[in-house]
């Protein structure tokens, strides 16, 4: 039996037991951050919602994953911590859609996406695979026994 | 395998993050050259032996054009693999560097990923 | 230099700042620019092919050095004056070759020469920003002049 652990929006989440599965909902401009260790069976997810956590620095320490910066460097603390190493780490990352902004006036999507890929350069990591933009939600499922991550939206489902 | 690479770019800023995106690539390197012109470049590959070479065109002193032409119409030099990074994407740039041999193109700004992913047509990472 | 161009400008320069450099821009509102930094770095860079002209940078040593250290991926603390005034320099460099492409395509043969780069009080930038067309970004809490002329 499957058990859904559920990553709130602005939450995150590590498993480490075969039979969970690490999901979240509705990620539109949001990104969905997902690191896996195939070496130790170990998988990570975050639902970030704005790029940088200077604009709410009190907000940022009460919920850290609301922000990319200090919520992708916090989960990746926490694979490090169940004693990942960098090298086996699987990076994926979904989102950054331009859902309910059709005007993309305030570009959020791009922003998340542009400080993840900060964050990343700057902790030596690259992306494995990636699914960005676009005009859908997404919703995101991490298989903790294979490393599977499936992306649904707009009522189709695949791999990445 | 580790291999030994050369930059070829007038701007430490771009030397620094190609370097920095072989590093984490996971390809293993023995030594990586830099060099801020082609002049500099060709001095470096007389003593040198080098599996890859990186280079802008926009340099001064010697181009990238003029490195390549002269790598190719070197006998020891000619079956190295290029890579061009660059601003420019005239097509008929292009053309003249693949009419060269240059193996492979990436217009800046490119990501470390589109950089490991070029790479790897030519080295091997590590297992 | 029409309108068009400009506002292809600004667009291309805040999708080079986070590309490249992984930097914020906001436009800042025409009716309220950003105030002159005292001291700034004032980057041009020539280019000529169906269109001539100067592109300019201008911003603070501080936004320059956060810059570098976000393509270095290092400290902005560690990063020195010289390796801030590179990236500058590169940040205009692949911003004036990805605007051109914008405008032109991938037909034009352009020659941009090398990027130059100089310290510039209030005055000497408020004398090479008049008269040119231009725009102002705040990135992350710094300003961002962009400036293109003859």
């Amino acid at each position: 039996m499957s058990h859904n652990v559920i990553v709130d929006i602005a939450g995150a989440a590590v498993a480490d037991q075969p039979e969970e599965v690490l999901v979240t909902y509705s990620l539109g401009s949001c990104i969905g951050v997902v690191f896996y260790d195939p070496v130790l069976r170990i998988g990570g997810m975050a639902h970030c919602m704005l790029p940088l956590s200077q604009i709410d620095t009190h907000k940022a320490e009460q919920k850290p994953f609301m922000f990319v910066d200090s919520g992708v460097v916090k989960l990746l603390d926490m694979m490090y911590q169940r004693g990942c190493r960098k090298k086996d780490l699987v990076v994926r990352v979904a989102g950054a859609s331009r859902v309910m902004d059709n005007s993309n006036l305030f570009r959020i999507g791009e922003r998340n996406y542009a400080v993840f890929r900060k964050v990343m350069w700057k902790n030596g990591l690259l992306i494995k695979r990636e699914d960005i933009g676009g005009e859908n939600s997404r919703t995101l499922r991490l298989f903790i026994a294979t490393g599977q991550l499936t992306v649904r939206s707009g009522g189709v489902e695949w791999d990445l | 395998m580790a291999y030994n690479i050369m930059i070829v770019d007038d701007s430490l800023t771009a030397r620094t993050f190609i370097a920095r995106t072989l590093e984490i690539s996971g390809i293993e390197l023995q030594q990586v050259f830099q060099a801020r012109n082609g002049q500099e470049a060709l001095d470096l590959l007389q003593r040198e032996w080098v599996d890859i070479v990186f280079v802008d065109i926009n340099m001064p002193v010697m181009n990238g054009v003029e490195l390549v032409h002269q790598m190719r119409a070197s006998e020891v030099l000619k079956s190295v693999p290029v890579i061009v990074i660059s601003t420019d994407r005239s097509a008929h740039r292009m053309n003249e560097l693949k009419a060269a041999g240059v193996q492979a193109y990436l217009t800046k700004p490119f990501t470390p990923e589109e950089l490991k992913a070029t790479v790897e047509r030519f080295l091997t990472p590590a297992a | 230099m029409s309108t068009d161009s400009i506002t292809v400008l600004a667009k291309v320069t805040v999708e080079i700042l986070e590309r490249f450099a992984f930097l914020l821009g906001d436009p800042a509102e025409a009716e309220a620019p950003p105030a002159l930094p005292a001291a700034a770095w004032l980057a041009t860079l020539q280019f000529a092919g169906p269109r001539r002209g100067t592109l300019g940078l201008a911003t603070t040593p501080a936004l320059a050095r956060q810059m570098a250290a976000n393509l270095f991926g290092r400290e902005p603390g560690e990063i020195s004056d010289e390796e801030a005034v590179d990236a500058l320099k590169e940040l205009l460099n692949v911003t004036c070759g990805d605007y051109l492409h914008e405008l032109e395509g991938n037909e034009p043969l352009y020659d941009l020469a090398a990027p130059a780069v100089l310290p510039a009080d209030r005055d000497a930038l408020r004398a090479r920003l008049a008269g040119r067309e231009q725009f102002a970004l705040n990135v992350e809490g710094q300003p961002l002049f962009v400036f293109v002329g003859d």
